[in-house]
Parts: C-alpha cells; sequence; structure tokens
C-alpha cells in the first residue's frame, strides 16, 4: 500500500493537472497548506508532467513506430512536423496556420497548412476533407497548387503543398489595378485550373482572390480546392449578421469575404456545382476590373440579399474603355440562373481566348455565343480611387499563351489512349537518367480500406506485367503490401525495398468511376512521370497497360515485340470478376499455415470461385483458385486432402487448357506435384517452377530452393534462395526459409552463419548445441519447449533426440510411435520428423529401424541424399550393409536429379 | 494434460492463492507469447508490428478455455501476460544493448516542445529500474503501468482490470508518467 503521503501527493497532482494553468498555484496554496515539503514534491511533479507529453502514450512494443508527439500550437522555427522542418510562419487563414518548411529528403521547399480543430467538428466532415484534398492532390495541372501529402499530427490534420513564392490576387488588387491583357490571362488560367478540376469532379466553391497566388512571373496558382467544405455554411453565416467587422479583417470578416464570391445558390444552401465556381469566379472578374464586387452591401444580410436578387452594377458604371465583349461575359459568368451561366469552364475559356487574342491582335473578337465584337487595347477606371490603367501594348503576357498547346498536345494523346484528365510532366528530367534495374511498384493508395484489394490488384498487374519482361528487377508483391497499411513514404520505401524507382499512386472510387493518380520516382527523388485518370471501371485494364507501357519507357527498357506482348496481355476484360479476383489475391497473400489459416484460405477461395463463376473463361483467375486449394490440401487441411486437391486439380487443368502461357498456372501445379497426393513427384515440380520461370523470371525461386533441397542438390538451393533474395531483399520469409533450411539439412555451422546474418537477436536453436556435443547447454532449451511438433520449424521439440544422445536408448525410441500418432503422414513436414526418428534410431545404433525411417523420408517426397550421406548423426550406421544399400539404390535417381538440373 | 488445460489449471490455482502456480505459468505463457510474436512475423502481417493488445488477447484465447476461464481469471491472465510483456521487451533491450547496435528499435525518443530541450532517448532499461523504484512507493502504479504501455490496455479496459474506477486509473497513470518522466530525466 501507498503510503498517505504519497497518496495526498497524487491527488494535488491529479487535481491540479485537471485546473487551468493560472488557477494552480491558488489552488496549491490552499492543497498544500504550509507543507512546504508537500508543495515541493507537488510542483516538482507537476513540472515533470508538463514535460512529459507523449512520453509512454503509445505501447512499449509499438515503440518502433516512434512517432514523436508533440502539440500544434505554435510551431517553433525548426519543429519537424513529419520528415518537414518549420522555417518559418507564413501566415494564418481562417482553416488554420500555414507554415514554410523544408523537405531535406527532397531539398525542396513547402508549404504545411495545419487545420485548425475546430473545423474538424466531425469524423465525417474531417473524412469528407481528406477525400476531397486527396482527389485535389490527384489533380495534376500547372495551375493548380500541387498537394503532396496530407497527413495527421497529434490529431489535427496537415497539408503539404508546393510553396509558391508569389503574391495573392489580393495582394495584387490592393496595390495595383490591373491591365486588361493582364486580367484575362488571370481570369483564363484560374479558368483552366477550375475547368481541370471539374473534369475531375471537384468543385472549388470558394473562389476569391485570397484563393489565388499569382507568381512573379505571371504564372497562376489556384488554392485550397475542397476545402471549402469545411468552413461554416450559409446558413450559419448567418449568425454573423449585423456584424460590423470590416470585410477581410478578422475570421469573421473571412466569411464576409467569402459571402462577397458566393453564387445565389450557395447564398441560399442550394445544391453547389460546377457552375457555382463560374459565378464566383464572374465575381472575381468584376473585382479585377472595377476594383470592387458586385455584391458587396453594408451588411452580411445585404450582401446576401444583393447575390440572391440584384443584378451587379455595370462595369462601364467604374471603368470606362472596357468593351462591350468584357462586360458580356462578365455578365454571363454572373448570371443568378446557373442554366443561363456559361456551363463548363471550357466555353468560359473558348470566350476569354478569343477576346484575347482579339485584343492583341487588334481584331475583331470571334465568339462562341451572340454578340459584337469590339476593337480595345486598355480600359481605364473611372471611378474607386484608383490611378488610371495605361494601355501598355500587349504581349507581355502572351508567353503564357504559348504553354497551351503543349498541354492541348498532350492531352490530346493521352485522350486518345485512355480518356485522361490531366497530364504534367517534365521531359527534360525523362532525358537524363541512369540506367534503373530495379523497381517497386506501390500498392494504390485509397482513403478507404475496402479499397485496398483495388489498390493492390492494380499494382499487382503492374508487377506482373513487367516483370514477365524479364528486363526489370520488379519486388513482388507480397514485398510492397504492406506498404499499404504502414504510413510510410515512397522514398523510404524504395530505400527499404533497396530498388533504383518506384512508383506510387492513389485510387478512388466514385460511383462506377475511379481516379487514379501515378507518381514515378526515382530513388533520390526526382520525379519521373506522374500522371492522373479519371475513368470508369470497366477500362480498368486499359489503365493498367498504359501505367505499365508508361513506365517501361520512362525507365528507357527495351523490349523485343514478344516482350511487348507480354507487357500488354490481358488477362481478362470483365471489371466484375476482375474485381473478385483483386479482392482474392489480397487475401491469398495473406495466407497461413495449418488449421488456424483455414477460414482466411476459404475466404479466398470463395473469392476467386466467384471471379471464375462470373467469367469461365478467366484463365488467371482459375490458376490462382487452383493455387488456393492447392495450398488448402497441402498445408492447412491435411485431413481433406483428397478433396482438395481434386478441385485444385481441376482447376489446374482448365487454366492450362485456357492459357498455356501463364506462370500462374505452373506454379500452382508445384505443391500438388510435389505433395503426398501427387505421389511425391518432386521432379515434376521442380520443371513446373522452370516453365514459370521461364514466363516470368522473377518468381518461383523460393519454390525452387525448397525443391533443391529435397532433391538433395545443395549447391543449387542455395544459388536459388540468393537470387530470391536479389528479386526481394526485404522478405523476412525468404530469409527464415534459407535459415530453417540448413536446420533441416543439418547444416548447423551454416544454419548459424545464416542466422547471425538474418536474425541476429534471436536464441540459438538447441539443436546446434546438441549437433556439436554441448548436451549441457542443449537439454534445458529442449525441456522448455511445450510443443511436441514445432510447426514453424519442420521439426519435434528435439526431446527424442536428446535422450538418445543422453544414452536413453529406449526412452527415445519409445517416443517415436507417440509422435507419429500426432503427425498425419499427409503433413508437409511429415518427411522432416521421420529423419528425426531415423537420426534417434541412428544414434541408439539401431541399424533396422534408422535404415527403415531413412526409406520411408526418400518416399514421402525427401529424398536428401546429400544429407544422408553427410549428416554425423547418421555415422553410428554408415558402414552398416543396409546403410550402403539403401545409399546404393538412391544413387542412380540422385545423379539423374544432377544432370537434369545443373 | 494439454498445455491449454494445465495453464486454466495454473491460473485457477494462482487466483486461489497458490504462489507456485504463478512460477510454473510463467515459462508457458511466455513461450506462447513469443511464439506468437514470432509467427506473427513469419506470416509476414501487414505492418510487421507486435500489436500488444492483440497479441496478447490471441494468446489468452490460445491458452484458456473459455468455458472454464472465468472473468476473474481472465483479468488475471491479462495482468499477468502485461507482465510478462514488460519482461520479453526488457530482455529484448537488454539484448539490444549488449549487441550495442542496431539498438534503437526498443527506443523511443519524445520531443518536449514546451522546454524546447532535445530529443531525449526512452530507456526501457532504465524505466524497467525506475518502476521497480516506483513499486516501493506505490504498486498499484507500478501494475496500472503494466496493464497500460506493457499491455496495450485502454484506460477503461485497465479500470475493468483492477477493479478501480476510470478516473483512479488515470490520476495514478498520469502521476506515474510524470514520476517516471522525471526519474529518467535527472
Amino acid at each position: 500500500m501507498p503510503n498517505e503521503n504519497w497518496s495526498k501527493v497524487k491527488e494535488i497532482v491529479d487535481a491540479a493537472i485537471r485546473r487551468e494553468p493560472d488557477e494552480r498555484a491558488g489552488y496549491l496554496d490552499k492543497a498544500c497548506a504550509d507543507d512546504a515539503d508537500l508543495r515541493c514534491e507537488v510542483e516538482s511533479l507537476l513540472s515533470s508532467f508538463g514535460k512529459a507529453d507523449g512520453f509512454m502514450e503509445s505501447p512499449a512494443a509499438d515503440l518502433h513506430r516512434g512517432a514523436s508527439k508533440v502539440k500544434l500550437q505554435e510551431l517553433p522555427v525548426g519543429q519537424m512536423i513529419g520528415r518537414y522542418e518549420v522555417v518559418r510562419k507564413l501566415g494564418e487563414g481562417g482553416m488554420g496556420a500555414a507554415y514554410l518548411a523544408n523537405d531535406d529528403r527532397l531539398g525542396r521547399h513547402v508549404a504545411i497548412k495545419i487545420l485548425n480543430k475546430k473545423y474538424e467538428r466531425s469524423d465525417a466532415n474531417v473524412f469528407r476533407f481528406i477525400r476531397e484534398a486527396r482527389a485535389a492532390s490527384a489533380l495534376n495541372h500547372p495551375n493548380i497548387l500541387t498537394i503532396h501529402e496530407i497527413d495527421e499530427f497529434e490529431g489535427s490534420h496537415y497539408l503539404v503543398s508546393e510553396f509558391v513564392e508569389g503574391e495573392t490576387l489580393r495582394e495584387i488588387l490592393t496595390k495595383e489595378s490591373l491591365e486588361l491583357n493582364r486580367i484575362i490571362d488571370i481570369t483564363k488560367q484560374i479558368a483552366a485550373a477550375l475547368g481541370a478540376a471539374h473534369k475531375a469532379r471537384i468543385i472549388h466553391r470558394d473562389i476569391k482572390p485570397e484563393n489565388v497566388v499569382v507568381r512573379d512571373d505571371g504564372y497562376v496558382k489556384v488554392l485550397d480546392f475542397g476545402l471549402a467544405k469545411l468552413l461554416p455554411t450559409a446558413a450559419s453565416t448567418l449568425s454573423f449578421e449585423g456584424s460590423d467587422e470590416k470585410p477581410n479583417e478578422t475570421a469573421k470578416g473571412l466569411i464576409l469575404g467569402t459571402v462577397n464570391y458566393m453564387s445565389p445558390e450557395q447564398a441560399q444552401g442550394k445544391t453547389v456545382e460546377e457552375r457555382t465556381d463560374v459565378f464566383s469566379l464572374g465575381v472575381v472578374l468584376y473585382e479585377m476590373i472595377t476594383g470592387r464586387t458586385p455584391f458587396a452591401g453594408d451588411t452580411m444580410a445585404e450582401t446576401f440579399a444583393n447575390v440572391i436578387n440584384k443584378e451587379p452594377p455595370p462595369i462601364v458604371g467604374f471603368t470606362s474603355g472596357v468593351p462591350d465583349e468584357m462586360e458580356r461575359i462578365v455578365a454571363k459568368m454572373l448570371n443568378k440562373d446557373p442554366e443561363l451561366r456559361y456551363q463548363t469552364m471550357g466555353d468560359c475559356v473558348a470566350d476569354l481566348k478569343n477576346f484575347g487574342s482579339s485584343l492583341e491582335q487588334g481584331l475583331p473578337i470571334a465568339r462562341t455565343s451572340d454578340g459584337e465584337g469590339r476593337k480595345t487595347t486598355a480600359i481605364s477606371r473611372t471611378t474607386g480611387g484608383r490611378a488610371q490603367a495605361t494601355g501598355e501594348p500587349p504581349g507581355i503576357y502572351a508567353k503564357w499563351y504559348k504553354s497551351w498547346p503543349v498541354f492541348a498536345a498532350f492531352a490530346v494523346l493521352l485522350i486518345g489512349t485512355v480518356g485522361v484528365g490531366l497530364y504534367w510532366f517534365r521531359p527534360d528530367v525523362a532525358a537524363q537518367q541512369p540506367q534503373i534495374r530495379s523497381l517497386a511498384v506501390l500498392p494504390l493508395k485509397s482513403l478507404d480500406p475496402n479499397e485496398n484489394a483495388l489498390g493492390f490488384g492494380i499494382a499487382d498487374a503492374v508487377i506482373r506485367r513487367i516483370s514477365q519482361t524479364g528486363e526489370m528487377t520488379v519486388r513482388p508483391a507480397s514485398s510492397v503490401r504492406r506498404y499499404l497499411t504502414e504510413d510510410i513514404d515512397a522514398i523510404t520505401a524504395a530505400k527499404q525495398l533497396t530498388v533504383d524507382a518506384v512508383l506510387e499512386g492513389s485510387v478512388q472510387r466514385v460511383g462506377n468511376r475511379l481516379r487514379i493518380g501515378v507518381n514515378l520516382l526515382k530513388a533520390d527523388g526526382t520525379s519521373l512521370w506522374t500522371d492522373s485518370f479519371d475513368i470508369q471501371m470497366t477500362d480498368v485494364f486499359t489503365v493498367q497497360d498504359t501505367i505499365s507501357q508508361q513506365v517501361v519507357s520512362r525507365l528507357k527498357v527495351q523490349l523485343t515485340a514478344a516482350k511487348q506482348a507480354r507487357l500488354s496481355k490481358r488477362t481478362t476484360s470483365n471489371p466484375v470478376a476482375y474485381e473478385y479476383y483483386t479482392k482474392g489475391i489480397y487475401s491469398y497473400d495473406q495466407r497461413g499455415f495449418g488449421k488456424e489459416a483455414k477460414s482466411q484460405n476459404d475466404a479466398t477461395i470463395g473469392l476467386f470461385k466467384k471471379a471464375v463463376e462470373i467469367e469461365p473463361q478467366y484463365a488467371l483467375a482459375r490458376a490462382k483458385l487452383g493455387e488456393a486449394y492447392t495450398w488448402q490440401c497441402v498445408f492447412i487441411d491435411t485431413d481433406e486432402q483428397e478433396k482438395w486437391c481434386e478441385l485444385a486439380e481441376e482447376e489446374i487443368r482448365q487454366a492450362g487448357l485456357l492459357d498455356s502461357q501463364l506462370a500462374e498456372t505452373h506454379l500452382a501445379a508445384v505443391w500438388l506435384l510435389f505433395s503426398g497426393y501427387g505421389g511425391y513427384q518432386i521432379e515434376a515440380a521442380a520443371k513446373e517452377v522452370l516453365e514459370a520461370q521461364e514466363i516470368d523470371p522473377s518468381i518461383g525461386h523460393g519454390e525452387l530452393a525448397d525443391i533443391y533441397i529435397h532433391l538433395g542438390l545443395e549447391d543449387l538451393f542455395q544459388r536459388e534462395f540468393e537470387r530470391s533474395l536479389e528479386f526481394d531483399p526485404t522478405s523476412e520469409y525468404t530469409k527464415r526459409e534459407y535459415m530453417i533450411s540448413y536446420v533441416l539439412l543439418n547444416r548447423w555451422d551454416d544454419y548459424l552463419k545464416i542466422k547471425q546474418k538474418y536474425f541476429p537477436n534471436e536464441p540459438i536453436l538447441p539443436e546446434y548445441y546438441l549437433a556439436k556435443g554441448d548436451i549441457a547447454t542443449a537439454a534445458p532449451l529442449i525441456e522448455k519447449r511445450s510443443d511436441r511438433l514445432l510447426y514453424d520449424l519442420y521439426k519435434t521439440d528435439g526431446k527424442a533426440l536428446l535422450l538418445a544422445l543422453q544414452g536413453n536408448k529406449k526412452a527415445s525410441e519409445d517416443l517415436i510411435p507417440v509422435l507419429l500418432s500426432q503427425i498425419d503422414r499427409r503433413r508437409p513436414d511429415y518427411h522432416h520428423i521421420t529423419y528425426e526418428f531415423a537420426q534417434i534410431c541412428a544414434i541408439n545404433g539401431n541399424v533396422p529401424e534408422a535404415v527403415k525411417w531413412l526409406r520411408e523420408t526418400a518416399e514421402t517426397g525427401n529424398p536428401s541424399y546429400e544429407m544422408f550421406a553427410r549428416d554425423p548423426f547418421l555415422e553410428p550406421i554408415r558402414r552398416s550393409s543396409e546403410f550402403a544399400q539403401l545409399m546404393a539404390d538412391l544413387k542412380p535417381q540422385y545423379e539423374r536429379y544432377r544432370n537434369e538440373f545443373h | 494434460m494439454d498445455d491449454v488445460q494445465k495453464i486454466t489449471k495454473l491460473l485457477s490455482s494462482w487466483s486461489h492463492g497458490d504462489v507456485q502456480a504463478r512460477e510454473e505459468l510463467f515459462p508457458l505463457v511466455y513461450d506462447e507469447l513469443h511464439r506468437l510474436a514470432h509467427i506473427y512475423l513469419r506470416r509476414e502481417r501487414p505492418g510487421h508490428t507486435l500489436q500488444t493488445t492483440a497479441l496478447i488477447h490471441e494468446a489468452y484465447i490460445r491458452l484458456v478455455n473459455h468455458q472454464e476461464g472465468s472473468w476473474d481469471s481472465r483479468a488475471r491472465f491479462f495482468a499477468f501476460a502485461a507482465k510478462i510483456m514488460r519482461n520479453i521487451l526488457v530482455d529484448h533491450a537488454r539484448a539490444k544493448q549488449r549487441e550495442k547496435r542496431g539498438g534503437d528499435i526498443l527506443k523511443v525518443s519524445f520531443t518536449d516542445l514546451d522546454a524546447k530541450t532535445p530529443e531525449i532517448d526512452l530507456d526501457l532499461l532504465a524505466l524497467n529500474e525506475a518502476l521497480d523504484r516506483l513499486k516501493g512507493i506505490d504498486d498499484q502504479q507500478v501494475r496500472i503501468v503494466e496493464l497500460r504501455y506493457f499491455g496495450g490496455l485502454s484506460l477503461d479496459e485497465t479500470a475493468d482490470i483492477m477493479k478501480v474506477s476510470r478516473a483512479t486509473v488515470a490520476r495514478d497513470w498520469n502521476v506515474a508518467r510524470a514520476w517516471l518522466h522525471r526519474e529518467l530525466t535527472r
């Protein structure tokens, strides 16, 4: 029990923590009265508590996730947010504070905007915000501020975007009046950004001069897509009615400012759509020309009323020399009835463009709709207290027009192939890259975990296609799967996977459409290719083609016609069947061993079956279904082996008939042939792997290594494991299999080497000590084991072996029937257990029994000739005629294997 | 008698005050937790992280028979498993320290923003020793720290198992964290 004093300390500290900091001293005065020691201890603990933010807050075992926790209030210079280092504060807006930060890894400046907590009113709100911002981040347009990432830090969401040096349109408007050419140029750039967003079904909702940044070179960037949804709605802003705040001064003012740019439908709380942005842009255009907003009232209520009911005052009332065409365009944008506005940003841009070029060339204006052309080059304001704009010759901004045909050309190119929304890349980067040999394709991330299978499936398809060309080492799907759920950026992933290049991406489903964004990066962070697609689900295969083709061409891989054909080979054209297939491979990738893994594998089988039911011609789905059945019969449900194996055989046969050139079909047959059901056809199994590798050189190396072990071809198995690790250097699974292989082969020095190399922290297996004759060390370790069969090691607990080595012949051999009763002959580890029986009998000098178990081992799929010849535990029987006969019987077969596979 | 029955029986004896049962339980539960941790890695589950609570829940389901395991033995099991997790992780940290390389895995850094101090590494071994000292002052706090920090349990779950109020757990947890932080930064 704690002493009384400590209880008191705890109570006071706890009560003080719950009080506001400025009330604490007063409370402590009372609570501690004049006990100075108590007061001292309490204050010391309170001070520690103040510093203990984040301390021990996540469970100890999760320590290596190691995210530091800090409160996001005012961030000091040098503060790290994720991998970004704060340089300085840029400003505070309605949504929260923005900071300039350094991205050291990519050596660039970024802007970080931290959302004010009050906007995170509900989970739904936050989710919607992230969804919108993510969607906006998939927008790749030169006039849209690029969002690099959205993340959460200490409960607040933040957005990382490109940092643009320039002034907001608001800042520009407060200090100068703009020339008409420039106004048109800026408006066109904003409209182009919005048009691109609208194509991706994203509405800005909050177009105003504060959200437009003009770079020093005239380039326009539109900010804050999708963020407007978080701002208070029209209804809630009405509560500020009567406020006498000046526009754009305070948070309330921000709302007021926003009301000025609202469309009538927004002000009335009606549905917001693309034409809402047309209206708001009209207000901005009007303001650029006249220096005032068209509906501004003295109070917010008046502004609302004006937006809804009042026609904007004619521009000519404020500014002279504005062509009628300009007036017409503005009026059309500001029409109260959305039906009478420009219906798309494209229409609006077309009119602005015609108007702009007529201004430049001094020609009559060509228009998309009715109206009269006028020839004017400058405007001048008559009211508003501003300096008059002068008629500088046009052409200063002409360079910006010139870039447009370039984008248009790319857009046409891509629409030709896949109906792409947007496209943007820098050709100069692609031209000067060194050779790239290895690639990781990360699963496409989605906000909705239910879509993980889709993102994984698309990555899997791209991985299959590219690795089948044999020209590039592509990390297998199993090694990149974890990036779906782990929050690791692409560059770090590239480093972890030790690849030269990495493809990352995102996928969102909206109805039956998919939005896919991809980004191909070199490991140093250089972007090689960025693209986004807004497609029907049915076009998902085309997109897989396009992505694979683009990656290969960006990485300068030369392909022969045959390899080109492999790259673009389609496995199905049915999107529904495909979805079941992707869910199937996602589920199959999580398979395990033994009965406890059955429900997972049942689910996998169900998914592949669904895919095959929907499209019976789907060879790949049939092959994978066959593989899942095989897994079930060999590694999971040996009790019903026959049933599962028959199903597997049939599916594999069907898949082979439908498509003889599928690596997966060959691979699916491997364990089936190797199993007891398949009659331990090890050679045939090996040949299947080799055929699979003919088609896809990246696969099957682990399987082949395992087969070589059982064939007794020990020099070959090492080579296969090394190859397997070349394709996937991060695979814990392969490394462990590699280590266990030496255990199964009783090559203990090699075991120790591999263990120390890959698993230096794991204890040494007691069998190692047994083999080294150190029984004293091994014995207590073996005694401690509680499972008789160590499924994960393909061994027994070693007690019988220990007894034999301790000279306890009877007790050790008595354990054999006990163990045997627990292991089904059909289990895949059976022949390793029988080999242990042989070792035990050999140690005991029981020649007939030892040889009997060796024969059983060889006959049940493990004729490991080289091990039989080498294992020191077999030494006591090695000179017997029975053993010699066994080896003589096995030799021809062994030599055949050697000739065949060397 | 298989392991599951054995563990159930030992838990029951232990809950009736048999200290020897506790000693016998330890290696069984330790092995099982270790084995599960191993399987988690081997299967290459997404994340590769030891999710403490999941691990202990799974160990519980595997080790303790549902029908026989009363609420009381469940609570005891969790308390026990949390203590074992502490041992596993501290052992691990110790092994890491011996190696003197790659020792970052079981250290966490936290930033003390208010005081603008540089990052401090949480040393599990030092924490372990500090907890032993805290035990001399307040055993209940140590048990709460074990459940929360090593067992990965929430405040509510901890309150449930300790049979005290949530407020008590919150108070003891906060004060223990302050006390431990002070010990570790002395």
